[in-house]
């Protein structure tokens, strides 16, 4: 395990894999925060004559049934989706720390209780954790995202133990043990910085999967409420005028798999150049 | 650790684990904000039916006495009426349960269909053509959405093509072709993603075997690459690629919600969908109970299965 440099940035930069993925994500970031500034466009306005036209230059993705510019709104879209997948990885990534660091360092006990806490959320497969959590706060955006955040938690958290345990016995660690530092320091000056390249590896990929998952949720109506518009509102709206008009499902899902591609890509090339010997967990579709 | 202690310690871990997700799913209905007989009837409701349905949800006993209850009927198949149309839970899902488990051996089945063909031809060359065809699928089927591929299946084949039935369900009793039928599209959907992921495992694992030393100690014996392949390589490597199977059911479980709406199966996924979006506290609670119960299950078998196949692995 090594510490992030800048010789891993020019090599993830020469990673073939890895120019595509920074590429997709690179067109994907800024689309996200400067597009919809530059293509405007009310997602509650109706303009009316202009209904499910197909694409053209005009309208590269076509319109839907409100005569709404469906690039625009995927690009509307993009922003929900960067909100959802930045909040969800910062708050997973931060409690997963917090708890995988305590867990590893600590041992016995409050191990114990922390890893059975992740069996048991681990235990409901997929998207049902979530599904349980939104039984409770009820749909919408914001409770989604809640929802995914406490869902990957336990994985960053069972990411973060397991690498932990193996620096735990280390030489610096001992060092810092014997001059008689902190807890708190050892946890997060000694032994933090040399997770670093792991939790940035399962960082993308989480990244990328809650943009998957907040999708799945929103096409079943349990996530973004219309007119507030979401890649899964699209696809959910376009399935009932599939017959008429295929562009209004067909561009949001592309976009949703080319930006999941782009950051998968860009994970496993991250977990070469700074974890060679890890592997990359892809079964995080939840 | 012996094999013994192992289980009982594995099993125990599982009884456990239900235990605490039961807890969990008895706490939804208790812990909405407010007065779930109230939030369920609405504001205009009159406090005479709020207070019925709080009687009929045990919401007047203490919280221990509440679980005792609800635990005891879980375990008794008393498992309460839907609040939406009056019918025993117990019947609801004993009827969409097996659909949802067609289903996803459906889509395991097609999983390894696609994966085990494409795993195998990856790793026989690595780095060549077909090793990156291989996984290019793979990495395009991690990060297609389920649904919207099922979206996507159903228009071409089902309005296009008009070769499959773009929904519903037919039981396999009444129609068995017409249930296959039924099944192939919202299978694919599903499977997509086992496949991708399986294949990436089987390659991965399969290459890790030819670089152990008992390839090139049998190489100097003498045999043909293709024997120690099929004999000793794939031997070695099937047992993974089984277990992983094992898991990949649990997620496919999660995945039925999911692929049920879309494609209008009426399986578990969509009671429990349903459920959720009416409120229908107790479809939603032993709706999720019934699948997390079964993941655990298979995960406990899965995990036991490989403690035997392979010995060596002791936790």
């Amino acid at each position: 395990m090594l510490s992030p440099n800048w010789t891993m940035l020019k090599e993830l930069a020469a990673h073939r894999l890895g120019q595509i993925g920074l590429a997709i994500v690179a067109i994907y970031g800024i689309l996200a925060v400067l597009g919809p500034v530059v293509f405007t466009v009310d997602p509650s306005a109706v303009a009316g004559g202009e209904r499910y036209l197909g694409p053209s230059l005009q309208y590269p993705f076509g319109t839907d049934g409100y005569g709404r510019d469906i690039f625009a709104l995927t690009i509307l879209g993009a922003r929900v989706s960067l909100y959802v997948a930045v909040v969800v990885v910062g708050i997973s990534t931060t409690l997963g720390i917090i708890f995988g660091l305590i867990s590893a360092y600590f041992s016995d006990l409050v191990d114990e209780a922390i890893m059975r806490a992740v069996d048991v959320l681990l235990a409901f497969p997929g998207i049902l954790l979530a599904l349980v959590i939104i039984a409770i706060l009820g749909p919408g955006l914001n409770r989604a995202v809640l929802a995914l955040a406490i869902a990957y938690t336990p994985i960053m958290t069972r990411i973060v133990r397991g690498n932990a345990l193996a620096i735990r016995e280390e030489e610096y660690v001992l060092a810092a043990k014997s001059y008689g530092e902190s807890h708190w320091r050892i946890l997060f000056r000694e032994m933090l910085p040399n997770l670093t390249s792991v939790v940035i590896v399962q960082m993308t990929i989480t990244f990328a999967f809650s943009i998957l998952s907040e999708a799945s949720l929103s096409y079943l109506g349990l996530s973004a409420q219309p007119p507030q518009v979401t890649w899964g509102v699209l696809i959910s709206e376009g399935q009932s005028v599939i017959g008429i008009a295929p562009w209004v499902s067909v561009f949001p899902g592309l976009t949703i798999m080319f930006t999941v591609l782009g950051l998968t890509l860009l994970g496993v090339a991250l977990r070469d150049v700074l974890d060679p010997q890890g592997e990359v967990n892809m079964t995080q579709d939840i | 650790m012996g094999w013994i202690t192992y289980s009982v310690r594995r099993l125990l871990i599982s009884v456990f684990v239900l235990f605490v997700a039961s807890i969990l799913i008895f706490s939804i209905v208790r812990l909405i904000p407010g007065d779930p007989a109230r939030v369920f009837l609405g504001p205009t409701a009159d406090q005479e039916a709020v207070d019925t349905l709080r009687v009929q949800l045990d919401l007047h006993l203490p919280i221990y006495e509440q679980y005792l209850n609800w635990i005891a009927g879980v375990l008794t198949g008393n498992w309460g009426n839907s609040l939406i149309n009056d019918i025993p839970v117990f019947d609801l899902v004993l009827i969409r349960f097996p659909r949802s488990i067609q289903l996803a051996i459906f889509s395991l089945i097609i999983g390894v269909i696609i994966s085990l063909p494409l795993g195998l031809l990856a790793a026989l060359q690595p780095n060549s053509g077909r090793d990156y065809a291989a996984l290019f699928f793979s990495q395009f089927g991690m990060s297609v959405p389920s649904f919207w591929l099922g979206i996507i299946l159903m228009l071409v084949f089902g309005r296009y093509l008009g070769v499959l039935p773009a929904s519903g369900y037919v039981s396999p009793m009444e129609d068995p072709v017409a249930a296959v039928s039924h099944m192939i599209m919202p299978a694919f959907a599903l499977g997509t993603i086992n496949a991708a992921v399986l294949t990436r495992f089987l390659r991965s694992e399969i290459l890790e075997q030819r670089g152990k030393e008992y390839v090139l100690t049998a190489r100097a014996f003498g045999h043909y690459k293709g024997t120690i392949l099929r004999k000793y390589v794939l031997k070695n490597a099937l047992i993974p690629y089984m277990t992983n199977l094992g898991i990949q059911f649990g997620w496919v479980l999660g995945g039925v919600v999911i692929i049920e709406v879309v494609f209008s199966y009426p399986g578990l996924g969509r009671l429990v969908l349903d459920g959720l979006l009416n409120r229908d506290y107790p479809v939603i609670q032993m709706g999720l109970l019934v699948l997390i119960s079964t993941y655990v299950l298979v995960n406990l078998v899965v995990d036991l299965t490989y403690s035997v196949l392979n010995p060596k692995i002791r936790y």
